[in-house]
């Protein structure tokens, strides 16, 4: 449940670090920002985030097709993201519910956060919890119940199977192994894609 | 061998009622209408009608047809494939299945799946795509590449590549694929 007021900050801080990300100086590639997919999606994102807990949910569905159609993305109301979320302009995202991700994280495409790839799955104990400022690579995938600590980076093509406990680490490969740990204070300094301006 | 009307009608019909099975809800008027609508299963009706009009030299519509499947669910099948009855995809976005592809009755696909013969087959001699029996399960972003032979009952995992030929029950992961299946012995 979040205000229309929180629902409107989510969005500036999803513009802000879009426009960070793109180095979109000028006032027409700001203006821009808003017409790429990955922005619409993160646009429809947030109103049926905000319309399925009103009685406004009808709403929800058109926003949902509108969403599929010009981005091809799949992601539930009832999931919880924060503020500064950048998804990739191919689209093809897919996030079910009962799943919690933290502020300041990159999906760059073609990504599945869902438990439905696992049988027999308690929907009222397990769920996915991501950190802040994680990056998901292109076709990187997360099918199961587990939890990611802050600042992971997954790369390309690669299922995370296992829990992710320590922060600041680099994922890679089907299943996906730890390849390497940055510090997570220094990461947050050099790398744009975890950064922005609400730390 | 030709596909007629009447199969065409009868493998539709057994696609619903696999799907009907699988929601375990029976197959009711209202239940044939959601299928129709439902963008999981519009693209497997369309694909069945693309053979059909391929089959019978009206190449011209099949590939109307398919242009269709590509912009409206971004599912490109190819119509020279064979695929058998009981075919049913979960999410329809992003699956590619190539030409001179034979897949077995009873096969289930995510989303993200690529089914064809070597995408380098002019420097490898071969336009054969994979051959598959019954039951196959692909999990979502897996892909089956090449002249290869898979046995029936096989599961691929979630973004696993397979590109070399596996038994019966096998249970696929990695890239390359690997079997890990528990075997009696």
């Amino acid at each position: 449940m979040v205000s229309f007021r929180a629902t409107l900050r989510n969005i500036k801080c999803d513009y802000i670090r879009r426009v960070q990300l793109e180095r979109a100086d000028g006032l027409l590639s700001q203006l821009a920002v808003w017409t790429k997919p990955g922005m619409v999606g993160a646009l429809c994102y947030r109103f049926s985030h905000y319309f399925v807990y009103t009685r406004l949910r009808f709403l929800c569905r058109p926003l949902l097709l509108l969403e599929h159609l010009y981005a091809r993305n799949e992601i539930s109301p009832y999931a919880e993201i924060g503020p500064g979320l950048v998804l990739g302009d191919i689209g093809a995202i897919g996030i079910t519910p009962h799943i919690e991700i933290g502020k300041n994280c990159t999906f760059m495409g073609f990504n599945t956060v869902s438990l439905n790839g696992v049988a027999g799955v308690d929907f009222t104990v397990d769920q996915i919890i991501i950190g802040d400022h994680c990056v998901f690579g292109n076709r990187s995938k997360v099918m199961k119940p587990l939890r990611i600590a802050n600042g992971a980076q997954i790369k390309d093509n690669s299922l995370v199977i296992f829990d992710v406990k320590q922060e600041g680490t680099t994922l890679c490969g089907v299943p996906a192994k730890r390849k390497k740990v940055d510090v997570y204070r220094d990461i947050v300094k050099w790398n744009p894609f975890f950064g922005g301006l609400i730390n | 061998m030709v596909q007629t009307l009447r199969e065409t009608i009868s493998l539709i019909k057994q696609d619903m009622q696999v799907r009907s099975e699988h929601e375990q809800r029976p197959l009711t008027y209202y239940r044939v209408f959601r299928y129709l609508l439902k963008s999981a299963s519009l693209p497997i009706v369309l694909y069945r009608w693309q053979v059909f009009f391929y089959q019978h030299k009206l190449g011209f519509i099949s590939s109307l047809i398919k242009l269709m499947n590509n912009i409206i669910f971004s599912v490109k099948i190819d119509p020279n494939t064979e695929i058998g009855p009981g075919f049913q995809i979960f999410h329809s976005s992003y699956i590619f299945i190539g030409p001179n592809v034979k897949i077995g009755k009873n096969c289930l696909m995510a989303h993200q799946n690529t089914v064809t013969a070597s995408p380098f087959y002019d420097a490898l001699g071969s336009t054969r795509g994979p051959t598959i029996g019954d039951n196959l399960l692909l999990g979502c972003g897996a892909s089956i590449v090449g002249d290869i032979t898979l046995g029936n009952d096989v599961k691929v995992t979630v973004n696993s590549t397979v590109d070399s030929s596996f038994p019966d029950n096998a249970v696929l992961i990695g890239v390359p694929a690997r079997n890990i299946a528990k075997t009696d012995s």
